[in-house]
């Protein structure tokens, strides 16, 4: 309820996300068209369109693994178009990836800590020496973890090794390894697909809180159920270009977007 | 889980007192310089995984290091008075130096692997030494590297280390040393974030880790140790020769680390004292029984059935039988998956 009260699409914040003008090509194809985008802090905000019409591209370059061709992108008024995509991390932008993404030769638990230790420090000389400061870190590391991979019932798996899970549990573990980093902004790309309905149904409250707790999510999503259900906005793509945006139902009812999905 | 490491320690404390005192035990010059040759072969072939195994990136170019190393003693330490210790120092320092100009060129070089880029650069590094005939001596060897000379404390006795039991008292605290770096490292955050730039570089980057900076520590390091144990061979052999970085160094580098088991500390430490041992064993009376390009042969062959057989070398081995013994006593152990 209190996400009617302060709505985040009235927000007179500047945004977390500005997108100018951004063109991205892969030898011919026009993958990215000129696509302006604004993302206002704490909403959460869906983008859709058909199969190749751009979605992944777009979380590409907003986390810097591709360098868009034109356009500028800023995030907190700086521009982060051309940092490397470990920086982008560090500031605060956590993603999944669509082809899940897991360290195979890691634990379970290991993939977590992996996931946050960057974010809490980078000193390679006191970590070689396992010094007082770097132990306690790890420790508040794995209690962090533990409660994250408690949430999605993984923990008496932390032990195993990550390529011993079956992709539900993969798509679990990518999740929390992006929750463990405490991300101002949250990407996630297509985390309902592949999942059972009821592992739908807990992401859906999953991401609902997370937004809940103020945090920024951009969601690229096929499953109209989950888009429409919790989004407050979404961004239509197709073929690389924006073709609308608004609300769910507006977004629903939008002639333009019928005929791209369903070419009536 | 505690009793494993209860094992663990009890067989490194064994191990470390067996090195120790092996010399007491063993008289014979045979046995100590096989000692020696096991001890160095670990250490290198622990170097070598750290850029091979943990951040995955296969360099065939780590035995330039050894054989610069090598020369850094017999040319600047041994003639400028380094000291033994100063010279394996020195050439540790100049050698990670070094690494970090050929790593930042060829992690980055597009179009060729990282491993061909290396290749290229031994095999040019060999010629330049080979030909440079008025600086190395070229083929002719560059000798006369000073014997080491230990001051002992308080006194004004200089001991020259000449006998295999003096040079392996002398080795034993530097591989230690080199031991522990490499074991720190792999066993810190860092080994960790050499784990997962091996596994998925995008995925790393993702969650902070840059990719290069980490390939590059792991290089670094790996030049570190490997620059070190090039002075300590000056230094033993007393001559510096071209071969001593050639790329049959780098051959059995490999068979050592991917038959041992690639990435793990226990599988690299058991490949190479197998390797370095092995070759004794084929020896009659000094001669070789075999041709070396044969043996190398043998190796080649060995190398192709185990990737193909065996991608996880003994270390697998040994681990899918500790995991059988596991099951048998507690069969209830596995039932969360
Ligand atoms: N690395 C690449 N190299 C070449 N072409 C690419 C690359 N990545 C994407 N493309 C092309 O760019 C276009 C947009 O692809 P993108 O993956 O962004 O689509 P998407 O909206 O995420 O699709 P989907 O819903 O299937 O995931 C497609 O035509 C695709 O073939
Ligand atoms: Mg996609």
């Amino acid at each position: 309820m209190n996400r009617v009260l302060n709505n985040p699409l009235e927000s007179k914040q500047n945004p977390v996300f500005k997108i100018e003008e951004i063109t991205k090509r892969f030898d011919g194809v026009i993958a990215l068209d000129q696509v302006n985008i604004e993302v206002k802090p704490g909403e959460l905000l869906s983008i859709i369109g058909p199969n190749g019409s751009g979605k992944t591209t777009l979380f590409n370059c907003i986390t810097g693994f591709l360098r868009p061709e034109e356009g500028r992108i800023y995030y907190q008024e700086k521009e982060i178009t051309r940092l490397p995509p470990d920086k982008i991390s560090l500031m605060g932008i956590g993603r999944t990836f669509q082809s899940v993404s897991i360290f195979p030769s890691l634990t379970v638990l290991d993939n977590v800590l992996v996931s946050v230790q960057q974010h809490q420090e980078e000193n390679n000389l006191k970590r070689i020496l396992h010094t007082k400061d770097i132990q306690l870190l790890e420790e508040k590391a794995k209690e962090m973890a533990f409660d994250l991979l408690e949430k999605v019932k993984l923990y008496e798996l932390r032990n195993e090794l990550a390529e011993n899970l079956v992709y539900g549990q993969r798509k679990l573990l990518e999740f929390i390894c992006v929750l463990i980093s405490d991300p101002k902004v949250i990407m996630l790309d297509e985390p309902a697909a592949g999942v059972n309905t009821s592992m739908v149904d807990e992401m859906k409250k999953f991401i609902l809180d997370l937004n809940a707790e103020g945090k920024t999510v951009l969601l690229v999503e096929h499953n109209m159920g989950v888009v429409m259900d919790i989004s407050q906005r979404i961004i239509v793509l197709d073929h690389g270009k924006k073709i609308a945006e608004g609300l769910p139902e507006e977004i629903r009812n939008n002639e333009q977007v019928q005929e791209a999905y369903f070419g009536t | 889980m505690k009793q494993k490491k209860v094992f663990r320690i009890t067989l490194f404390i064994l191990l470390a007192a067996f090195l120790i005192i092996a010399p007491q035990v063993f008289k014979s010059g045979y046995i100590l310089n096989a000692l020696i040759d096991a001890t160095r072969w670990t250490v290198f072939a622990l170097a070598f995984d750290l850029i091979a195994g943990q951040v995955g990136q296969v360099s065939l170019g780590q035995s330039v290091f050894l054989g610069l190393g090598a020369y850094m003693t017999s040319l600047v330490g041994s003639r400028f008075g380094f000291g033994w210790f100063g010279s394996i120092l020195f050439a540790a320092v100049t050698m990670a130096v070094l690494s970090l100009f050929v790593g930042v060129a060829f992690f980055r070089i597009r179009h060729v692997t990282f491993a061909i880029g290396t290749l290229g650069f031994a095999i040019i590094a060999q010629m330049v030494v080979n030909s440079a005939v008025d600086i190395t001596g070229g083929s002719l060897c560059s000798l006369g590297v000073k014997r080491p000379l230990l001051s002992i404390p308080f006194t004004d006795i200089a001991l020259k280390i000449t006998k295999p039991f003096q040079y392996y008292y002398l080795l034993l605290p530097v591989a230690a040393l080199l031991f522990l770096l490499i074991w720190a490292v792999n066993r810190s955050r860092t080994g960790r974030a050499f784990i997962a730039v091996r596994e998925d570089e995008i995925r790393a980057a993702a969650i902070g880790i840059n990719p290069l900076r980490y390939k590059l520590i792991a290089f670094v390091l790996s030049g570190f140790v490997i620059g070190a144990l090039g002075s300590f061979q000056a230094q033993y052999l007393s001559v510096v020769c071209p071969s001593d970085m050639g790329l049959e160094i780098t051959n059995t580098l490999m068979i050592m680390v991917f038959v041992g088991g690639v990435g793990k500390m226990r599988g690299v430490i058991i490949g190479a004292v197998i390797f370095s041992v092995l070759p004794r064993f084929l020896e009659v009376g000094g001669e070789k029984a075999i041709a070396p390009q044969l043996q190398q042969m043998v190796y080649g062959l060995i190398l192709i059935l185990v990737t193909l057989y065996m991608p996880n070398g003994l270390d697998g081995v040994i681990s899918s039988l500790e995991k059988k013994g596991k099951k048998s006593k507690t069969p209830h152990s596995e039932t969360v998956l």
